[in-house]
């Protein structure tokens, strides 16, 4: 920001070097993910036990049945192998194995958890968003009054709480005590039956208290965050320069010093994706919600290992490619990046 | 510092001091199920009514009455039972009546709530600062290897930080349980090893903007090595916003911990931990909220203090340079 008069570039370039842009963020990830696959493979290659322990139990099995068991699933051959070999079936065909505890294979029983944690995520995701900036701004518009300390102690409270316990009292409190909202599931019972609208309406209803927990739980730090960068921008040149230019006080605040915080917080997410997700589990769990972190709940309690590895790889690939959604996000709004060799600061 | 930091290093050492004098201050026993009947689910502030015996144990009702020739009778549900007088302790009949207080209530086995809290406090704590300590070391040994070597050995060891941010750390967790099966010493390694990246960001960036400064290139020319240099020069420059993070990484590994032992995959029971106790009593909240919400609160005050002395030691952190 040299000129304090500049107006801010003009925004419009090559869907090119947006396409380049994303290709390389796509690069970068795919590294993470390799990673990640090494990262369980090795931790499961290391684990104690042997491979049919949890098929088999306590009766001992003679050694040529485990030999032939062992050599049908292929697994006398070097780790390196059996790892390709691993990466290749999932890559090509989706192969996430057998679910010893459910009988069926991994790749099905995640498909049926998938929806449900796509929607409390995305709902969380909104709610972590509305709030947070909105702590952020309004702490930021009142800064150093009553609605910022408010603001600024709630949310070092809220970042403080488990969500499970922040879930059991919302329970508690809205649940049980006031019969605001269903403690448990995903709709009511016999909603199969109604209206079409009716039956949304019942969705949303179960799901408002699940993604409010989720949201406000992690809202807390992005809300810390957007202050500061509301703060920093606050006292900028450029916001100065707007209330000069005689820019009113909603103006600057909303458009000029937020759209300045807002950046890092996209960068943010990437940070705040993994609590999200890691939260979801746990807030499945309280309310009863059948998606991926119960069923990685239920499957620790019955030692499948197949399927908490694949959702703790599934749950790795949603993080992943919401990061890149919001570098690309980031991109589209912001010239600076993308167009070549990146901007300053960054 | 603020206040509020010295507000929250005020109530982290009356924890520490209630948690390291848990077994010399007048608590019942936190697994003690002295009578499942009469002392289920007391709320909190509740008086019950007790008899003590000649051993010294006591005899818990739901009513007592005088009996005849200086007995006692104690009604337990719907039996009324005589306890003669020789088997009272000594004094007057009336002197061997109690109503002993239950603090914050009891659970559902008739357990002391507040000792089962006090208790407990000790795993989370200790898990907490053990695995906050080993994240801290673990990353600030990363970091110093990553910046002092740079090239090859950087790139891989911050793609592996990278790798090990972008994955959901519970799930990670719950894998790691999965595999290696629950233990104490498990959940503060792998709480360890899920959590020393930022620290090791935090350390690597230290050094490399240490490693220009011309006392740290005067030393290099004198035919220091990497470790005197590290042991010498960098550590301590990274040492203080090093103490910020882990005073928060505390925080945030106390949350986790609370976070496996409510899913029931911590620190294996009998052992009590504060997420634990939330999860006992999980499904009594519509009839017993106590249970789970007073351990819940322990948590929530504690990581508040926890993150209020950690922001105070930041904005001294961040005054001074």
């Amino acid at each position: 920001m040299g000129d304090p008069l500049a107006r801010p570039p003009s925004r419009r370039r090559g869907a090119r070097s947006l396409l380049r842009f994303a290709a390389g963020r796509l690069a970068a990830a795919a590294p993470v993910v390799l990673g990640v696959l090494l990262l369980t493979f090795v931790l499961v290659e290391t684990a104690p036990g042997e491979p049919f322990d949890l098929l088999i139990g306590d009766r001992p099995i003679p050694p040529e049945v485990r030999d032939r068991l062992v050599a049908a699933y292929g697994l006398d051959r070097p780790p390196a192998e059996r790892f390709v070999r691993w990466i290749g079936a999932l890559a090509l065909h989706g192969e996430l194995g057998w679910s010893l505890s459910r009988g069926r294979p991994v790749a099905d029983t995640i498909a049926a958890a998938l929806p449900a944690t796509l929607v409390l995520s995305t709902a969380a995701l909104l709610v972590h968003l509305v709030a947070g900036i909105g702590i952020g701004v309004a702490s930021g518009r009142w800064r150093g009054g009553w609605p910022d300390r408010a603001m600024t102690g709630s949310a070092l409270v809220l970042y403080s709480m488990p969500a499970f316990w922040l879930g059991l009292m919302a329970i508690l409190g809205l649940s049980y005590g006031l019969r605001l909202f269903p403690p448990a599931a995903t709709h009511s019972v016999g909603a199969e039956a109604w209206s079409v609208p009716l039956r949304l309406l019942d969705r949303l209803w179960h799901l408002a208290l699940p993604a409010l927990v989720l949201g406000l739980a992690s809202a807390a730090a992005l809300g810390r965050f957007v202050r500061a960068g509301m703060l920093r921008a606050l006292d900028d040149d450029f916001v100065r320069a707007a209330r000069a230019r005689g820019a009113g006080g909603g103006r600057v605040l909303w458009l000029h010093a937020l759209r300045s915080s807002l950046l890092p917080v996209v960068t943010l997410m990437g940070l705040a994706l993994p609590v999200l997700v890691s939260g979801s589990l746990v807030v499945e769990v309280v309310f009863g919600w059948p998606g991926m972190g119960r069923l990685a709940y239920e499957a620790i309690l019955a030692r499948d290992v197949p399927v908490v590895l694949a959702t703790t790889l599934l749950s790795t690939l949603l993080v992943v490619a919401g990061n890149l959604l919001a570098d690309v996000a980031v991109a589209l709004v912001d010239p600076r990046i993308g167009a070549g060799s990146g901007g300053p600061g960054r | 510092m603020s206040r509020s930091a010295i507000a929250g290093l005020v109530f982290l050492a009356l924890v520490a001091a209630a948690t390291l004098l848990a077994p010399a201050l007048p608590l019942r026993d936190p697994a003690d199920q002295p009578d499942g009947l009469v002392l289920r689910d007391l709320p909190p502030w509740s008086r019950v009514e007790a008899v003590r015996l000649r051993n010294g144990s006591l005899r818990y009702a739901h009513e007592v009455r005088d009996g005849a020739d200086g007995s006692l009778e104690i009604r337990r549900g719907a039996e009324w039972e005589r306890i003669p007088p020789d088997r009272l302790a000594a004094g007057p009949a009336r002197g061997a009546r109690l109503r002993p207080l239950f603090v914050l209530g009891t659970d559902g086995y008739g357990r002391d709530l507040l000792s089962r809290i006090v208790h407990g406090a000790r795993v989370s704590l200790a898990v907490g600062l053990l695995a906050a300590l080993g994240a801290v070391v673990l990353g600030g040994a990363v970091g110093t290897v990553a910046g002092l070597l740079g090239g090859a050995a950087d790139a891989v060891l911050m793609r592996a930080a990278d790798v090990a941010l972008a994955v959901p750390r519970l799930f990670l967790l719950l894998l790691l349980v999965a595999l290696y099966g629950p233990s104490l010493a498990g959940t503060v390694l792998v709480l360890a090893g899920t959590s020393w990246m930022n620290a090791a960001r935090l350390v690597r960036a230290e050094v490399l903007s240490l490693r220009e400064r011309d006392y740290v290139r005067a030393s290099t020319a004198a035919g220091a090595g990497p470790f005197r240099l590290a042991a010498r020069h960098l550590l301590p420059g990274a040492a203080a916003p090093l103490l910020v993070e882990a005073t928060l990484r505390v925080g945030q590994c106390m949350l986790l911990e609370a976070s496996l032992s409510f899913l029931g995959l911590g620190v294996p029971p009998p052992t009590a931990s504060w997420g634990s106790i939330v999860a006992d009593g999980r499904d009594a909240i519509p009839s017993a909220w106590w249970i789970s919400t007073l351990p819940g609160v322990a948590i929530a005050a504690t990581v508040l203090a926890v993150n209020a002395l950690g922001e105070g030691l930041r904005e001294r952190v961040a005054g001074r340079s």
